[in-house]
């Protein structure tokens, strides 16, 4: 699905990524770890088309097609969705509106009619009862005033709402408390699928003891220097970053 | 020349004499017409008078027409009309082309949909007095209709003890219009203005709102959207005169093209008015890299124990807002819809019958988005 060849990005004139690559096939899901500043978070918003995060050479594939010249709309439209480490706030915009108007722009770049109010209502807010937030929140500006924790779970709402082909999910373990990791990672397990793939954008090993990865890729100073299974994770729990070079 | 009402000749003819005794006799202040020339407002040439033909009742049962006004009401609307002082307020009453008096009896309540009559003529002299009796409560609706090619037109509303007037007004011009709104709060009274600014060529709009009576709330919300080379132009003076009063203004641009919005915001705390507040907001999201927008708010505070803040802000669409909507498979265009109308949406209208006449707005701010 995903194909990565020695790409290097850098982000206002500063070089991040020096030289990575990566498949990532569908029905997998894939960890992305390191310490902080190692480039994982850039490559999240390389991939999704965030202005400013320039390739500056390598390619991107996306189910044999580049992406690298698409813009994030369009990159959204064939399926890449970002569920953002910092979700942004827009106030007056309703969660609910901007739902709305996310998932009729998918339907309509596939050749789909709009959902009628009353079916995407039933289903936005089952999503919503299935990450454990109550309706009240989609009738919200959107973030607006959310704690951190009913930020990322809105962030998976709109995953689940929009069935991407391709989730990056930067950081969204962190600043959830057990509860909530555990709410977070079942909407992960739940988005599975075989036509479907993940990258988990994660400092810690605890979200992997819920979703189990296929592959876990170690990141340091822009590159990916060791790649593994589940049990990779296990190791960087019980000695840390140190031990890889 | 006196305007075609006859029971207000007398005092359509010393405005008249007020009007011509020439600019230099003219009170106004230089700051206030620092971005707009009065020139813009004066009729070009001599204007003759008019006849009452052409005119039409009100079809609103609840608002009187001055051409049919009872004794009483027009001794209420005379007392009104000599009150508005100023030289655009004098040609008004020297050539009124149609009048019109919305009045709540004491204790009850009414809707007035205010739509003047369309003219025959380019240039359309009007005035409207609300005048809200002890504890009743108008809700007016002033459409704008068929706004003449240039408008002059002063709205008086008196609020007196207990009662209260919210009052919705979406212009409607398109050519050149000035506007005069001269309000007085009394006791325990509250008087609320939202108005949409859009569409003309040449739009002033000036308001006079004064608190007289203690304890008397006001609350403002004006949107103002200018596109291609509009210039539109809204001065807000408000006055507190009285202990324990309380004022809001939100005062919002969304500017494009070339468009030129001037906005002055100038609240006055007079002396002797313990407990007074006062709060002035002016938010301006600038869409074009030629539009203009000249903001100044103002405190002039005369007495000890007020709360009165104000703030200004200029920005533009939000680039991390977009790409977030973006990111989700938004169209660029429905994005920035999107962010224009969070961002107009509280100086829109609520309520069902008010919010009917958002509908030329949101139309105006949808194709700021392209």
């Amino acid at each position: 699905m995903l194909q990565l060849r020695e790409v290097t990005a850098e982000v206002g004139g500063t070089e991040i990524l020096k030289g990575i690559d990566l498949d990532v096939s569908t029905g997998e899901v894939h960890a992305l770890m390191g310490p902080n500043g190692s480039g994982k978070s850039t490559l999240a918003n390389l991939l999704a088309g965030r202005p400013g995060y320039a390739l500056t050479g390598g390619s991107i594939e996306l189910n044999g097609e580049s992406i690298a010249d698409l813009d994030a709309e369009e990159r959204a439209r064939r399926g890449v969705f970002l569920a953002f480490q910092y979700p942004i706030e827009i106030p007056g915009v309703s969660n609910m509106e901007f739902l709305k108007t996310a998932v009729d722009s998918k339907r309509k770049a596939e050749g789909l009619e709009a959902l009628s109010t009353a079916d995407f209502m039933r289903t936005a807010r089952r999503r919503a009862q299935e990450l454990e937030l109550d309706a009240e929140f989609l009738r919200r500006g959107v973030s607006e005033g959310f704690s951190g924790g009913e930020k990322k779970r809105n962030e998976l709402i709109q995953m689940l709402m929009l069935e991407p082909r391709l989730a990056l999910l930067d950081e969204t373990d962190s600043g959830l408390d057990i509860d909530a990791l555990q709410v977070v990672a079942r909407a992960i397990n739940a988005f599975r699928s075989p036509e479907r793939a993940a990258v988990l954008v994660t400092h810690y090993s605890r979200i992997l003891k819920y979703v189990t990865p296929d592959h876990v890729h170690v990141m340091k100073d822009g590159r990916i220097v060791r790649s593994g299974g589940a049990e990779l994770a296990e190791q960087l729990e019980a000695n840390g970053y140190g031990w890889i070079d | 020349m006196a305007g075609s009402i006859d029971w207000l000749a007398p005092q359509a003819l010393q405005a008249e004499r007020r009007f011509s005794a020439g600019k230099e006799n003219w009170d106004l202040e230089p700051e206030s017409w620092k971005y707009t020339r009065i020139a813009d407002f004066l009729p070009s040439a001599p204007l003759l008078r008019k006849s009452a033909e052409g005119r039409n009742r009100s079809k609103e049962l609840n608002i009187e027409d001055f051409s049919c006004l009872e004794l009483e009401s027009r001794k209420l609307a005379q007392t009104h009309v000599g009150k508005a002082r100023h030289p655009l307020a004098d040609l008004n009453l020297a050539h009124l082309d149609h009048g019109l008096l919305v009045r709540g009896r004491a204790s009850t309540t009414q809707r007035a949909v205010v739509d003047f009559p369309a003219l025959t003529s380019d240039l359309g002299f009007r005035r409207l007095i609300v005048h809200a009796e002890a504890n009743s409560h108008i809700e007016i609706l002033e459409s704008g209709g068929e706004a003449p090619e240039a408008q002059n037109l002063v709205i008086q509303v008196m609020v007196e003890r207990g009662a209260s007037v919210k009052h919705y007004r979406c212009s409607g011009a398109h050519g050149r219009a000035w506007t005069l709104i001269e309000v007085e709060i009394g006791t325990d009274a509250c008087y609320e203005l939202s108005g949409l600014l859009f569409g003309a060529e040449r739009e002033r709009v000036e308001c006079r709102l004064h608190l007289i009576g203690e304890g008397a709330s006001l609350n403002t919300r004006h949107l103002l959207l200018g596109k291609d080379r509009e210039q539109s132009d809204l001065q807000l003076g408000i006055r507190h005169g009285a202990p324990s009063t309380c004022s809001r203004h939100m005062m919002k641009t969304l500017a494009a093209d070339r468009s030129q919005l001037t906005l002055r915001g100038r609240v006055h705390i007079e002396p002797r008015c313990p407990g007074s507040d006062a709060e002035l907001n002016i938010r301006n999201l600038l869409l074009g890299g030629k539009s203009r927008v000249n903001a100044k708010p103002e405190l002039e505070i005369y007495t000890d124990d007020v709360a009165c803040s104000h703030g200004t802000t200029y920005s533009e669409l939000d680039a991390q807002q977009l790409f977030y909507l973006s990111s989700r498979g938004i169209p660029g265009r429905k994005a920035r819809e999107l962010l224009l109308k969070a961002f107009a949406q509280d100086c829109l209208f609520t309520g069902d019958a008010a919010s009917s006449l958002n509908r030329p707005a949101i139309e105006r701010i949808e194709g700021m988005a392209t």
